[in-house]
This record gives C-alpha cells, sequence and structure tokens, in this order.
C-alpha cells in the first residue's frame, strides 16, 4: 500500500483530472449517467493499480486506456446479459454514422451535438485535436491502430465541419 | 511517421494539418493544394471542423462535476471491508436499464442548465445574421462566464496570497460586517465555523458578475483556504437547495436566499464543502 501522503496526491490528481476524464468517458458513452459511473470505476482501479503508475508519461493517458477498456468490458456484459447494447464502435470494422435523431434538441446544445457524434469519431477527435495526443499515444489508449485513429480523425473534423455549416445555412 | 500514400485524400490532408506527415510528402500535399481547388476545399473543411470541435469539447470542460464524485474518489478504497461498490458495479446486472440516471445526475444536470442558458447558448447559437464563412461561423463559438467563474478565479490568486490573504483583517469584524452589507446591500452575520476547524481570516469585496460581491476568508489545520461570496441576485422565495460544482480545482456550493446568492468555494478535493455549506446557509 502507497505511504497515505503519496496515495492522497494520486487521488488529488484524479480529482483535478475528473473534467477531462468525464470528458473522454462522455465520448464513450454519450450518456451522461454512465460517464459518470465509468469515471467512477476507473478511477476506483487507478487508486487500486496506483503502485504500478510510474509517474512517467501523462497520467490522464494511463487512466484514459483503463477507461476505455472498462467500457469495452461493461458493453460486453451488457451483450450477454441482455442481448443488446451500444455498438463498441472501436471493434467495428467500418463506421456507420447516424443521422441525428433531433437536430432541433442539439443545436441549442452543445453536449447533445457532440453526443450525436459515432463514439469512434469523438474519442478520436478529442484526444488527438483537442488534447494533443499524438497519433501513436491515440492508438494505444483507444487500442486501434495508427491507420484507423487517422481514418476517424479526418472523419470527424468533416463532420464537425458538416455540422457547422449546415447550422450555418439554417439561421440564414 | 509512416507512408500515407494510398490513403484517401481527406486523411492526409488531416495528416498535414496536424504536421504527422512524412517529410517527404508534404511538398507533394503543397502541390495539390497549390493546384487543385477541390482539394483546397477539403482542406478549409477540415480547418473548420477541427477549430469548431476545439471549441466545443474545451466548453464541456466547464461542466460542474458532481462532489460526490469527488469524495467518492477521495473515500475509494479506503475502507477494505466497505461492501459498497462503485461506478457500474453498484448496479445489479440485471437492473441497468438502458438510460440509467444516477441520483446526482438530475442536480448536476440541473445546474449546467442553468449555467448553460445564463450564457453558453449564446456561445453555441448561430448569429440571426447571416454568415458567409466558415470562420465567421465558428468564431461564436465564445465561451460563457458566470459570477461563480469569477469567484473561482478570485479564489484561485487570494487563496495562495500567504502575506495578503485578506484585504481587511478578521480583528476588525464588526467593520467587515458593516462595510460589506453596504457595499453589497446583504446585510448578514458572520457565521462561527469554529466546529468545522476553520478559523476565520478577513474580508475582502470582490467584482464578480458585473456586481459587488463579498468573500469572507476562513483557513482549514491543513492551510487550505474556505470562502463564503455573496451578492444581491433576483429575489426568489425562501431559500433554494444547494448545488454543487467544480471548477477543476475548485469546488463550489451555491444556493439562493431572499435577494441574494451564496456560493462557498473549497479545494474541489475536500469533502465537507456541502456540510460547510450547510452550516454558512443556516448562519449567514
Amino acid at each position: 500500500m502507497r505511504p497515505t501522503a503519496e496515495a492522497n496526491e494520486f487521488r488529488r490528481e484524479l480529482v483535478n483530472l475528473l473534467p477531462k476524464l468525464r470528458r473522454f468517458a462522455m465520448t464513450l458513452t454519450r450518456n451522461g449517467s454512465d460517464a459518470d459511473d465509468l469515471v467512477q470505476e476507473a478511477c476506483e482501479r487507478a487508486i487500486t493499480r496506483s503502485h504500478l503508475w510510474n509517474g512517467e508519461g501523462r497520467l490522464e493517458s494511463w487512466v484514459y486506456a483503463m477507461t476505455r477498456n472498462l467500457w469495452v468490458d461493461e458493453i460486453r456484459k451488457r451483450k450477454v446479459r441482455t442481448g443488446s447494447g451500444t455498438v463498441d464502435v472501436a471493434e467495428q470494422d467500418n463506421l456507420h454514422i447516424e443521422a441525428s435523431a433531433d437536430k432541433a434538441v442539439y443545436a441549442k446544445q452543445l453536449h447533445k451535438l457532440i453526443m450525436t457524434m459515432p463514439e469512434g469519431l469523438s474519442s478520436v477527435f478529442l484526444l488527438v485535436n483537442v488534447e494533443g495526443h499524438s497519433y501513436r499515444e491515440a492508438a494505444d489508449i483507444l487500442g486501434i491502430p495508427i491507420g484507423t485513429v487517422m481514418s476517424r480523425l479526418s472523419a470527424a473534423r468533416i463532420r464537425l465541419a458538416t455540422m457547422i455549416s449546415e447550422q450555418t445555412e439554417r439561421r440564414a | 511517421m509512416e507512408s500515407t500514400q494510398g490513403l484517401p485524400l481527406e486523411v492526409r490532408l488531416s495528416a498535414y494539418l496536424d504536421g504527422q506527415l512524412p517529410e517527404a510528402e508534404v511538398e507533394e500535399i503543397n502541390a495539390i493544394l497549390a493546384g487543385d481547388d477541390e482539394a483546397r476545399v477539403v482542406y478549409e473543411k477540415l480547418k473548420l471542423g477541427s477549430e469548431f470541435g476545439a471549441r466545443a469539447f474545451d466548453r464541456m470542460l466547464q461542466d460542474p462535476i458532481p462532489l460526490d464524485l469527488v469524495r467518492n474518489i477521495k473515500e475509494a478504497g479506503r475502507n477494505e471491508d466497505d461492501p459498497s461498490k462503485l461506478g457500474f458495479a453498484a448496479v445489479p446486472a440485471a437492473e441497468i436499464p438502458a438510460n440509467r440516471r444516477s441520483a446526482f445526475w438530475p442536480q448536476a444536470l440541473a445546474a449546467s442548465l442553468v449555467i448553460f442558458l445564463a450564457g453558453g447558448a449564446a456561445g453555441y447559437l448561430i448569429s440571426e445574421q447571416k454568415q458567409t464563412s466558415f470562420q465567421a461561423a465558428s468564431n461564436q463559438f465564445a465561451p460563457a462566464r458566470t459570477w461563480l467563474d469569477d469567484v473561482a478565479e478570485y479564489h484561485r490568486i487570494y487563496s495562495r496570497q500567504a502575506r495578503h490573504l485578506v484585504e481587511v483583517p478578521a480583528s476588525e469584524s464588526g467593520h467587515i460586517v458593516d462595510w460589506l452589507s453596504a457595499s453589497t446591500g446583504v446585510p448578514f452575520a458572520l457565521p462561527d465555523l469554529s466546529a468545522q476547524k476553520l478559523t476565520f481570516e478577513g474580508a475582502r469585496l470582490l467584482v464578480a458578475g458585473g456586481k459587488p460581491t463579498a468573500q469572507l476568508l476562513y483557513r482549514d489545520a491543513e492551510n487550505e483556504i474556505f470562502a463564503i461570496c455573496f451578492l444581491q441576485s433576483e429575489p426568489v422565495e425562501g431559500m433554494t437547495p444547494l448545488a454543487e460544482s467544480m471548477r477543476n480545482d475548485i469546488g463550489l456550493v451555491t444556493w439562493q436566499k431572499g435577494k441574494a446568492s451564496y456560493v462557498v468555494v473549497g479545494p474541489s478535493a475536500d469533502p465537507d464543502l456541502e456540510r460547510i455549506a450547510e452550516v454558512v446557509s443556516a448562519n449567514i
């Protein structure tokens, strides 16, 4: 077990990471309550395994990878339990981008807009474009090849540009 | 970086945008952009999506973080005999509906919506004026600010002031009450938080959300600084429930009572913030 002061410092770092962790979880779950549960479970696991964290690199990358793995496990469990569940885009060969169910709603809320992006696109976009992870880091966190990171990043950018253009045209 | 030859043009342009193309391919893409209008349109689209998406995701960082989450992280794993579980494990498998809502989510969502409606929408919604360029459209996604953002930033700065924490010291308590009551238009009594092991250090007058705002500062045994801030606001009947939120390392518990809005500010990692706010709201 870690010394108390060190353990407390680790917890404090996790707490400071919460806004970013929660945002990352949202790109996986696209559901607020699932995202909070996922973050909670990932943090609990990070704390129990904190002795494995060597302090090199970015703590968030380590916790992100844990978060993503937990989500994949959770999706698998839900599929087994109910025969359904959110399709894990990270495991799909081809992405299918669904049209928004209610554009009037997401036009008023940024979250809705982001949440309409498929998990595979929004996670890659967040990691590379927003948080500055390298293609390799993003690939490692998400457990996908670099080529897939590149294609999803490009698709995410095109999709976001299309969203803003559509909104602009509607308002014009 | 490996060769991107053979990949679709938009993927290569996207890598070019990130500076991730192999050096040998950069000149090739430069030439394509110089001579191909269609490629330039795709490139501009990628840039627009990049900029717009970054702003939208940045906005998500301003969402309030439920303090329950913070508290649970602080306490996680401390008591190995505790049978209670966190996260997905807290709910039996058969009981997870497709869209389960956790107990704190309605409150967090409400707080989020209040902040959003207070100004966030202005940053998102496209102007009624016709915009003809991508750049003009994306520039409208400006982050929103509320008085709580100002309070959090003041707290971040002043709580680090070892020698100049306060403007008027605790030894002038009587003057503090007269001065801040008159300056803010909010009558109050200095809450005694000694039972919470907080020592009153003094006060400041701030400007938050464009209004005079009182800031009462307290220190705990570990030298952490806590503040109570209040200002005049639209009147409400009775008192609103306490609402918890977070700005990175700063935790906030807010409520309204009569013609004033209040907030207790402290380190986001402190699990007692809500309990302190409960005492303050009953005594101020």
